[in-house]
């Protein structure tokens, strides 16, 4: 069964807030890998901002294809 | 007496060559700074530079079909030995399959633009207002001609330099994913420039495009602080007028980065956090690379070829990886 109208919209509202602000930070990454002379620990710090982006992503997209 | 044919020219002849890729920034393999990848017993070559932890790679392998993935390969053992990771960007649609069968994920980064001059007229109310800005700056007088680079060296490089100076402190040119001028390729790339009177107050150089789409890239571009509105535009439809004379097809804008991310094709597991990132870059990242203004340059000749520009990641998509692409471009 499929979830009500109302919360899929509601999921949708909430996920699309966090992937704004997911990639926002991941924006904030971008910079300071840029500014690191080694990018090791602000990579690290940046690909796991992209993990998690992608686990959002990929739960939006799996909640769209169920509904 | 050496007969050997230089690594430069080993280069050009595979750019001429292996076409089937149809990159049209493919002659930008030639600049000065990039390195290149050899491997015995493959013909071809792939052209990197290093930053950091990164081999950088410009576009596919410069090979035929049945050597690429053979090439790539042996790039990634090599930069596996020294202890690096590759990326590579500008890689085309058909380049994708053997990066997908090395283990890469590809992702868009943006696209490439370019006009059919078969089919080009600047006639018509959709291009009234690009006609009006060019008349407007040739009545300030602004001259356009095609013209040697050694007539106007020195002019170029003090425009450059002034040029430069309009980026704010500190800033550096870039390098890598846009041309050059004045190397040992000059004799094959064209020169138009834009005079009121002796003083030069713009140019565009624009460098050969091989293969299926073959015809002009339009690449470096460049102009003083207090040139005419519509200089730059006056400049390229002089140079299409010259073009659609000689009877070349394609005139190419090149790649602009985030752009076009809705509709051309993506491979394999590509990465959705990296295409959002592109999204968002595309929104708000002007500081990061001005793409809508550049993309409203392009956009004002109604390109209707357009084709997606993709970077391949070896181990995943990256954000250091991307920074390296910038860190060899010299643009952080």
């Amino acid at each position: 069964m499929s979830p009500a109208p109302n919360k899929m919209i509601e999921e949708v509202n909430v996920s699309n807030a966090e992937i704004e602000a997911l990639s926002e930070r991941l924006a904030e990454c971008f910079g300071d890998c840029a500014a690191a002379p080694d990018d090791r620990a602000a990579g690290a710090t940046a690909d796991q901002v992209l993990a998690e982006l992608e686990q959002l992503l990929r739960r939006s997209y799996d909640a769209g294809a169920s509904s | 007496m050496n007969g050997s044919p230089s690594e430069s020219e080993i280069v050009l002849a595979a750019l001429q060559d292996y076409t089937e890729s149809d990159n049209p920034s493919a002659f930008l393999a030639l600049n000065s700074g990039n390195r290149y990848f050899h491997a015995e017993g493959i013909p071809g070559v792939i052209v990197y530079r290093e930053a950091g932890r990164y081999l950088v790679q410009f576009a596919g392998p410069f090979a035929a079909p049945g050597d690429r993935g053979k090439l790539l390969n042996a790039f990634v053992a090599f930069a596996v030995e020294r202890d690096r990771e590759v990326v590579a960007v500008q890689i085309q649609a058909a380049d994708a399959p053997d990066y997908l069968a090395g283990g890469f994920t590809v992702n868009q980064m943006g696209a490439s633009f370019a006009v059919d001059l078969t089919r080009f007229s600047l006639r018509g109310t959709a291009f009234m207002q690009l006609r009006n800005k060019i008349s407007r700056a040739h009545r300030t007088g602004l001259v356009v001609r095609e013209a040697p680079l050694e007539d106007w060296y020195e002019r170029v490089q003090a425009l450059d330099a002034a040029w430069l100076g309009t980026k704010g402190e500190g800033a550096k040119p870039l390098e890598f994913l846009v041309g050059q001028y004045g190397d040992r390729h000059q004799s094959l790339r064209r020169l138009f420039v834009a005079a009121i009177g002796d003083r030069l107050m713009g140019y565009i150089t624009y460098s050969p495009v091989y293969g299926a789409h073959q015809g002009w890239l339009h690449d470096l571009t460049r102009r003083q602080p207090d040139a005419p509105p519509g200089t730059m535009e006056a400049i390229n439809r002089a140079a299409i007028d010259t073009f659609i004379a000689e009877g070349v097809h394609w005139l190419h804008f090149g790649f602009t980065p985030f752009t076009e991310l809705e509709r051309l094709p993506r491979f394999g597991d590509y990465s959705r956090a990296f295409h959002q990132f592109m999204r968002y870059l595309w929104q708000h990242g002007e500081a990061v690379y001005p793409a809508q203004t550049q993309l409203a340059y392009k956009q004002k000749w109604a390109p209707s070829h357009i084709t997606g520009e993709y970077i391949g990641f070896q181990h995943g998509a990256s954000i250091p990886a991307l920074v390296a692409i910038f860190r060899a471009c010299n643009a952080v």
